[in-house]
């Protein structure tokens, strides 16, 4: 049995490595920005030369924000440069300063056409000095999924796409698909302050097994993502300290109103 | 914080430039953007470049100085264009201005033109002159150009009317015996323009000088057209001089010890005793090149040839000057309409000629693919701005970083080129409360970078970075990742009476949304000297989905607005 189990890793090992043959160049595996989606990956993480598609379940349910941690996380990996492909013009840049993405490195392009989104995603993606490319597609068809692909491994960067959860049964040509949901035990469990709880649901992770769910957390400090139990372990420390330190800071955040409160 | 411009209903709402923008908001309804100096001098150069349809000597009027016209002149707002000699090409003078303001009302601008024998004769007509012409279209010739993009789609003020450009033009005097004076072959031609819808643009106005008559013309104007500084118009009002006649009946000596040798300049100027140059756009000439065809032609592959040529020239002299362009004009001339005009920006400054080919024919092939085949007789190509390459010994392994740059530079300018300057930006925080104004988008091509910051202004601006923050990293779910141009008015109920706490439920994208949770009030208002004040306060809800929204009331109205999302 434990040699059927070694011969199975062995083999999908080989495989992996024939998939991945076409990089230019096998560098470090980039975090995803969260440990415990890492420990989900084949590698650890995410090979360089990867496209990674983020799946949303509804229009705000977190999907940008585990890009834009896996971009800030390859940014400062590969000391690179970051391009945001944004087609709606909507994304909105401060919000980059939270996950300590350097502005400076950053370069922001606002297509006005889905082919020109294809055209600059493939034009970023083929620059070796480009970590990370974060884009919104909705609309992308094989051919054009094909390319972006192959452009990732031609540069060696991370393609970032986030998607409506309704291309989950198109085929795909990334290597890794989550879809990010909100879970449906957290409602009363977490308050807004303290953060938010999200599922992430592994649906592609090619060398690797798929179907892994992880139970995460947006921490509300520190805005890292952690595994929910993990992070109630930690914030409960943190929230110690800041209750002791940060007296007038807290008398500014806006205070939680639960929807009972709020309505009395 | 002043008015820079305003447009007619604001002027008639007593709003004047140079007005404060916190007593210009007390007028009434008045909606306030910022100005932008450097797109407002980017598009008056564009014209500038168009405006060679009409002469080949273009130029912007020089401001040494803040000067005053009625209001401080901080940036050229008038274009100068020589037409000595050019009038009978249009059938006259009065044809052709004409001509010109029909142009400029097509570009969505609307001037003030005057045609006389000195720059500063023409200035100070079409600046302060009562008496000009309109340019009815009856008068009209036909359009003479149509540019490529229009003001109002460009400009960050959307339609609005902003105030910008005056221009002057200058003609030579219809009187061929006054040619041959070296004082009387300059003209100008001044517009004041502002940008509007086409139907709503008044037509423009001019005047023409008669050959000779330039100081009379000027006389009975008023002192600021002399383009004096703020402090001499001071003093000449405080002396009851309030006409330019009236300070001519006084002894130039007298003149010269209170005033200056600047005033008596600018009195000669008007008044055509001394020569003023026009100062054209294009710089240096060895940066100008022009290729005329020797039969107009739709050949595609002609013109493409001829565009490579002409780059390869430039490449060759900026590379003997160690000099690289940043931005380069290249003008098509069609044998039976307007010019088309292509801007290519660049990262940073470079003489690769292959690099510069390879953008000017990918943005040339995607505009004659979108219009109909016309007949080029002539191309021009025109680095307007340029910078000196900068060599810098990189360390022993410090490559790959040299490398990056190289190729994100290649990146840039070809994103550039194909999706234009102000599609591909880099993002500013700023320090503002509202949320649609904490950062700045700006363009990463076409601008000179003056090398690094001295280290005690990068510290400074590191650690105003990190104060600016908004959200800061300590509190990441405080601003949501994505934010609505404009906030989206939505419908809100409450179970029980409306109240002023968030809504149970809010009507969003076709249905209904269950409120289970809210954070708030963040209150957040605009500075005062920002113009009508906005006054909000922003919630951060969660559906019964488990989707968060960001939304605000609107305090002075009440009103309910969706504003972003956290994804």
């Amino acid at each position: 049995m434990e040699a059927q189990r070694r011969l199975i890793h062995q083999l999908a090992r080989e495989v992996r490595h024939l998939e991945t043959a076409g990089r230019r160049q096998a560098g470090r595996v980039v975090s995803s920005g969260c440990p415990a989606m890492d420990r989900l990956l084949a590698s650890h993480g995410y090979e360089p030369g990867s496209v990674v598609e983020y799946l949303r379940s509804g229009r705000a349910c977190g999907a940008t924000y585990f890009a834009l941690a896996a971009a800030a996380s390859a940014q400062a990996a590969r000391d690179g440069y970051l391009v945001i492909v944004d087609r709606w013009r909507r994304l909105y840049p401060p919000q980059l300063l939270a996950h300590k993405i350097d502005l400076q490195r950053t370069i922001w392009v606002y297509p006005d056409s889905d082919r020109d989104a294809v055209w600059a995603l493939d034009q970023a993606l083929r620059t070796a000095a480009v970590s990370a490319v974060v884009a919104e597609v909705d609309g992308l068809d094989s051919r054009a999924a094909r390319r972006l692909q192959l452009a990732a491994e031609t540069g060696g960067g991370l393609g970032l796409l986030v998607r409506p959860a309704e291309v989950r049964r198109h085929p795909s040509w990334s290597e890794v698909q989550w879809l990010i949901r909100p879970d449906p035990t957290a409602r009363g469990a977490v308050g807004m302050h303290r953060g938010r709880r999200l599922r992430a649901h592994l649906l592609r992770n090619r060398g690797g097994r798929s179907g892994a769910v992880a139970t995460l957390q947006i921490d509300g400090l520190s805005g890292q993502i952690v595994a929910s139990d993990q992070s109630a372990t930690d914030r409960g420390n943190g929230n110690e300290q800041t209750g002791a330190v940060h007296l007038a800071a807290e008398l500014a955040r806006p205070k939680d109103i639960g929807r009972d409160a709020a309505a009395g | 914080m002043v008015v820079a411009a305003c447009n007619r209903a604001a002027r008639q709402q007593g709003i004047i430039a140079g007005m404060r923008v916190s007593e210009a908001a007390a007028t009434g309804d008045v909606e306030i953007r910022e100005y932008d100096p450097e797109e407002d001098l980017d598009r008056l150069c564009e014209l500038a470049e168009l405006a060679q349809q009409f002469s080949p000597l273009v130029g912007l009027e020089q401001l040494d100085r803040c000067l005053w016209a009625g209001r401080g002149l901080h940036r050229p707002e008038a274009l100068l264009l020589d037409v000595t000699g050019i009038g009978p090409l249009f059938g006259g003078e009065a044809a052709l201005v004409r001509q010109v303001g029909q142009w400029l009302r097509s570009q969505r601008f609307y001037g003030r033109m005057a045609i006389a024998g000195t720059v500063g004769a023409a200035w100070a007509v079409a600046a302060c002159s009562r008496e000009l012409e309109p340019v009815t279209p009856s008068h009209a010739h036909p359009s003479a150009g149509i540019a490529a993009g229009s003001p109002a789609q460009e400009s960050p003020s959307g339609d609005r009317p902003r105030a910008v450009p005056g221009t002057e033009a200058t003609g030579e005097p219809a009187n061929n015996s006054m040619v041959d004076s070296a004082d009387a072959t300059q003209a100008n031609i001044a517009a004041d323009a502002a940008h509007e819808h086409t139907s709503q643009i008044p037509p423009s106005r001019f005047g023409i000088v008669a050959a000779g008559d330039d100081a009379e013309a000027v006389m009975h104007l008023p002192c600021h057209a002399l383009r004096i500084s703020a402090e001499q118009w001071t003093a000449l009002q405080r002396l009851g001089l309030h006409t330019i006649a009236s300070v001519l009946a006084l002894p130039r000596s007298g003149l010269a010890t209170r005033f200056g040798a600047l005033f008596l300049q600018r009195l000669d100027q008007a008044t055509g005793r001394l020569e003023e140059p026009i100062v054209t756009i294009g710089g240096r000439p060895d940066w100008c090149l022009e290729h005329a065809l020797e039969y107009p032609t739709q050949d595609r592959a002609i013109v493409e040839e001829s565009v490579c040529r002409l780059v390869e020239d430039l490449g060759r002299r900026l590379d003997s000057r160690g000099e690289g362009a940043l931005r380069i004009t290249c003008r098509l001339d069609f044998a039976e309409s307007s010019p088309l005009l292509l801007q290519i920006g660049l990262f940073r400054p470079t003489h690769q000629t292959k690099h510069l080919q390879n953008l000017i024919i990918a943005q040339l092939e995607s505009h004659l693919a979108r219009q109909s085949a016309r007949a080029v007789t002539r191309i021009g190509l025109h680095a307007t701005l340029t910078a000196a390459l900068r060599w810098k010994q990189t360390l022993l392994f410090d490559q790959q970083a040299a490398a990056n740059r190289h190729e994100v530079a290649r990146l840039i300018d070809v994103l550039s080129s194909r999706l234009g300057r102000k599609s591909v930006l880099q993002a500013r925080p700023r320090r503002e409360a509202q949320p649609e104004s904490a950062f700045r988008m700006r363009p990463l091509t076409g601008r000179r970078h003056d090398g690094q910051p001295q280290d005690t202004v990068k510290k400074l601006s590191t650690r105003w970075a990190a104060q600016r923050a908004e959200p800061s990293s300590t509190d990441p779910l405080r601003r949501p990742t994505h934010l609505l141009p404009s906030p989206e008015p939505i419908r809100v109920a409450w179970e029980g009476p409306a109240t002023a706490a968030p809504p149970h439920r809010f009507f969003h994208q076709g249905r209904w949304r269950t409120v289970v949770e809210a954070i708030g009030p963040e209150r957040l208002e605009s500075g005062w000297w920002r113009g009508p004040g906005q006054r909000r306060e922003y919630y951060r809800i969660v559906d019964s989905h488990g989707d968060w929204f960001w939304i605000y009331r609107d305090l002075r109205t009440g009103q309910w607005f969706l504003h972003g999302w956290f994804d």
